[in-house]
């Protein structure tokens, strides 16, 4: 028993290693078709609608809600400590949406609704050949299914991302200032108070590259399935898995990065 | 077969491990010229893993393939591009692409292999492939409405589109009824007719092979272990055609 457990943990972490060392080497030739997506954007544009366009009725009404709820918990928590302090919410509300919330919520969202189907697309390609059929056909797979989903992830993930801010703000100014009467100037004026022109830098960065690499994990999972319907399964609880914590892990990366560098 | 033919795919010494098993081991067979040559084994012995080094899916891990006499390198991208210009390959399941309809399916084929056509021209190839295969004004149909059958002619509408010179086969009557085996069968047959092209199909579908075959090979061990004619078959003395042939569980093929 006790020579099995170093071997099975030296295991572990060579296959570690070389996963890690696949997923660099597949992302670096992700990277190498980035300019002939340019010059040929079809795939580029309908992974935008896919990404994009189709996700953004969720991103929106999660947004709101998550205002709602944010504004109504902040002044009734602030409210209860302390009369007339659900004036300063619009304060927390727009640092908490902008450089944490709008980001890792919009992530979250396009991992479950978009990674797990590319993963399980791209998989279900793979185990029935339809990956080695493009090859015949003299296209690289990369190319055509990887590049422009990483390209669509990076340009989509932070306007949806906007979106998403700007929407929940409007939920939680609507809480704010009529379930709590706070004046609707002095909401607008505590709001833009904490601001600073990096915290819209930081939101940007976080989203575009973990809607990068979001996207690489998932095409990665996909084109790396074997073994049938229950393979394609295992690889999409993954995908999930992997990007919900990288998710996670990124923000926690850019932000103290951000805060380290001003 | 005679030295008045011509080579078109030579293999020589090729080997591969997948998954640290020995699949391909010193491997060597000849396909002349617009021939069909039926390559026999048991499930999971190479057949597929041969078929995929010759259109470049799989890297050899020793070994040369030829095509028309031409050194095969699959990490040169212009020697793959050429090789994958001369071949086209019928998958096992199909390998359909079920976001688009069968039209979509074969005019894919040829966007890629065939840029320099006009549209009109494309056109004009689908339609006749997809009269080869029997399937003429079934270019819209979407791939989840075809049946087994179906989905193996629009597959090899789409194997033939561009008018390759060899054409590779993966099990092309796998999971089919026998009515629809001999159909296509005959669709083999009467594509090889008017098209002439080499045509290399791995199958262990004996029925299949004697009526397509023009020579057939076994392969066992990761070597090819028997080549010749279609009759040949029936009345050959090697060991272990003669075992596959009448199905005995004992012998020199074992599982």
């Amino acid at each position: 028993m006790s020579s099995v457990k170093p071997n099975y943990i030296t295991g572990k972490i060579k296959y570690f290693f070389n996963e890690l060392f696949t997923f660099v080497k597949f992302s670096l030739n992700a990277f190498r078709h980035v300019p002939h997506n340019i010059r040929y954007p079809l795939e580029f544009f309908r992974a935008m609608y896919e990404i994009g366009v189709k996700t953004l009725p969720i991103i929106l009404l999660t947004g709101f809600f998550t205002g709602m709820i944010l504004g109504l918990e902040l002044s009734d928590t602030f409210e209860a400590i302390i009369a007339g302090t659900s004036q300063f919410i619009g304060a927390a509300l727009s640092v908490g949406l902008l450089k944490e919330l709008g980001p890792v919520l919009t992530a979250l969202i396009v991992v479950s609704r978009v990674c797990s189907s590319v993963t399980a697309k791209l998989g279900t390609m793979r185990v029935t050949e339809q990956i080695d059929a493009l090859q015949t056909f003299a296209v690289d797979p990369v190319d055509f299914l990887v590049t422009p989903r990483v390209m669509a992830g990076i340009v989509s993930v932070p306007v949806l991302s906007a979106m998403s801010i700007s929407i929940a703000f409007l939920g939680g100014w609507l809480m704010v200032t009529v379930g709590f009467e706070v004046d609707n100037s002095l909401f607008w004026e505590m709001a833009q108070f904490p601001l600073k022109l990096y915290f819209v830098w930081e939101s940007v960065t976080k989203s575009a590259v973990i809607g990068g690499v979001v996207l690489l994990i998932s095409t990665y999972m996909g084109f790396h399935t074997r073994g049938g319907a229950e393979g394609v399964g295992k690889a999409t609880i993954r995908s999930v898995v992997t990007s919900s914590l990288m998710v996670i892990v990124l923000d926690y990366l850019i932000g103290t990065a951000y805060i380290l560098a001003y | 077969m005679g030295t008045d033919m011509k080579e078109k795919i030579k293999i020589s010494g090729l080997s591969k491990k997948l998954g640290g098993r020995m699949i391909l081991n010193g491997l060597d067979l000849t396909i002349y010229e617009g021939e069909t040559f039926v390559l026999l084994g048991q499930s999971g012995i190479g057949k597929s893993v041969l078929l995929k080094h010759i259109i470049g899916l799989f890297l050899p891990d020793k070994g040369k393939i030829y095509i028309d006499s031409e050194l095969f390198d699959p990490q040169d991208p212009k020697s793959l591009k050429k090789v994958r210009k001369k071949c086209g390959m019928l998958f096992q399941g199909g390998a359909l692409f079920d976001s688009l309809s069968v039209g979509e399916n074969i005019t894919f084929a040829l966007d890629h292999l065939r840029p320099d056509l006009s549209q009109e021209e494309k056109q004009r190839k689908v339609q006749i492939s997809l009269d080869l295969v029997e399937l003429e004004g079934k270019e819209d149909l979407p791939i989840a409405s075809l049946s087994g059958g179906m989905m193996k002619r629009v597959a090899l509408a789409r194997a033939i589109v561009a008018e390759p010179e060899i054409v590779l086969f993966d099990e092309p009557t796998t999971g089919l009824d026998p009515i629809m085996v001999t159909t296509i069968d005959e669709l083999i047959l009467s594509i090889k007719r008017k098209l002439n092209t080499t045509f290399v199909v791995v199958t262990h579908d004996l029925y299949s092979a004697r009526s397509i075959a023009d020579r057939v090979g076994l392969i066992f061990n990761g070597r090819i272990v028997f080549t010749g004619s279609a009759p040949d078959i029936e009345k050959s003395e090697n060991p272990y055609i003669h075992q596959f042939v009448n199905g005995i569980p004992s012998g020199p093929l074992t599982a």
